[in-house]
């Protein structure tokens, strides 16, 4: 299907308009965030307008990225002012401004702090060991979808305390979200997962337990319960958040040590690199690319921005950016350290960063345990996906059997 | 002499990412909320490395160390 560019606006000057579909920049690339990150910085401004995905502006360095984040009054997350976002309901909250935002934030931030995160720990490593037992014996896997998917999806219905069963139904739901090129779908798949929210926070009212949407349930804003439409957008996001971007965070770093055997090797001869390996492999694996609406006409850098305009930031690529990394192309496990942009800045900075941090780190710690040695499966390709949250399509791998690896 | 390390976190603009403390547990303080609480806090004078890094690793540039004017 070929998507028609929109047409330039009349405010903006011809010098800023760059063809870039960031659906699309992946397909073909082997290190797409590496690649795009050198082709973007060596043909195109620091801020620049897409005909692309109905025309938007592209941000693609880290000081413009934390100051305009931070100018949540200019650059806005709210549906009110961008008209590719008119879901139902409305995703909380990453739909909301401040000061109604940090209304919302506070619920989610007693959860997900990184002490309580903590505490997951053991249960995390369970889940890790239990997967790893079901691929195993096979000599391989398809770890996109055999590991990738399973592992976050399974974490998070444990945190949500929703049945195993549900996952084939919600990864359905987080694909159509992700990986539909019109809003039509995307809108569609939100819909859907608040009808499965519904059901959920129905029977945690009745029945409250310690999982986060009973923590939403007995929650006040601002001296009154949440509405229905609130707990539906805070929950419907904490299953897109959690869901698609660990999945290609994991596969990603994954793929990156399958292809880098030596360093791969450094890790399972030295565990105590992994904490830093897990920043540095973050750093290279962002997959998210965050959205704000202009919400009045204003002038930012000498460029003229009006109202209801749509910029996106590219988080992932900044990474490569020289003024957060010297050498910033180099993947360096002993990097003092590993500056990166994956969970974005300001208000709205990833609430699940510290859980994403733990899954990865048990992750590795786990992988090195079980499988020392392994690699992509000869003649397998790794073809990157056409998709709003950046990844890789399928990573096949084999490793030596039991017996073979302990000769 | 030099005077003693200070550390000053700007919570107006602290987003709660916690690299300060990741980097640097023995010297930063995390709320409940997962925000830094270690605004006022001295830095002993053989953690000043450490308590430098937590401050880099800090992607918002909320922490500054400053000398403590005191005696």
């Amino acid at each position: 299907m070929t998507i028609q560019p929109s047409p330039i606006p009349a405010h903006v000057p011809p010098h800023l308009v760059h063809d870039f579909d960031y659906v699309r920049a992946p397909v073909g690339c082997r290190e797409p965030q590496q690649e795009q990150s050198r082709r973007l910085k060596a043909e195109t401004p620091e801020i620049f307008f897409t005909p692309r995905n109905g025309g938007h502006w592209i941000v693609r360095t880290p000081a413009d990225t934390v100051e305009m984040f931070r100018r949540t009054d200019d650059f806005s997350s709210a549906p009110e002012f961008n008209d590719q976002r008119q879901w139902k309901p409305a995703l909380l909250p990453v739909q909301a401004d401040p000061p109604a935002h940090a209304e919302y934030r506070k619920v989610l931030g007693a959860f997900f702090a990184p002490g309580n995160m903590r505490k997951l720990e053991g249960d995390i490593r369970a889940i890790a060991n239990a997967i790893f037992d079901t691929i195993e014996p096979a000599g391989g896997c398809e770890f996109v979808t055999q590991v990738g998917e399973v592992f976050p999806i399974t974490i998070f219905l444990r945190l949500v305390n929703a049945p195993l069963d549900d996952r084939i139904y919600l990864l359905r739901l987080a694909h159509k979200f992700t990986r539909s090129p019109d809003p039509e779908g995307r809108a569609e798949a939100v819909s859907g997962l608040a009808a499965y929210i519904r059901k959920l926070f129905d029977i945690r009212r009745v029945n409250p337990g310690d999982d986060v949407l009973s923590q939403f349930v007995k929650s006040n804003f601002n001296g009154r319960p949440l509405t229905g439409d609130e707990e539906e957008g805070l929950g419907t996001l904490l299953f897109l958040a959690g869901l698609d971007t660990v999945r290609s965070a994991m596969s990603s770093v994954v793929l990156y040590l399958a292809r880098n055997p030596d360093q791969y090797a450094s890790l399972v001869n030295d565990p105590a690199l992994i904490p830093g390996a897990v920043e540095e492999l973050l750093r290279i694996s962002g997959t998210s690319m965050p959205e704000r609406a202009v919400t009045h006409d204003l002038s930012f850098k000498g460029i003229d921005f009006r109202k209801g305009d749509r910029i996106y930031f590219l988080l992932p690529l900044m990474s490569f950016d020289d003024t957060l990394n010297d050498d910033p192309h180099r993947v360096d496990f002993r990097r003092e350290l590993s500056q990166h942009l994956i969970f974005g800045s300001g208000p709205h900075r990833c609430a699940g960063s510290h859980l994403a941090r733990i899954e990865v780190r048990i992750l590795l710690e786990e992988w090195t345990k079980r499988f020392p040695s392994f690699s992509l499966k000869p003649g397998s390709t790794v073809p990157m996906a056409a998709s709003t949250v950046w990844t890789p399509e399928s990573v096949e791998l084999v490793w030596p059997a039991q017996a073979e690896a302990q000769a | 002499m030099s005077g003693r390390l200070v550390i000053r976190v700007d919570r107006s603009i602290c987003a709660g990412h916690a690299l300060c403390a990741l980097r640097a547990p023995e010297i930063y303080r995390i709320d409940e909320e997962g925000y830094c609480a270690s605004d006022g806090d001295m830095v002993p004078p053989e953690a000043e490395s450490a308590a430098r890094l937590g401050a880099r690793a800090c992607p918002e540039g909320a922490i500054t160390l400053i000398e403590d004017e005191g005696e």
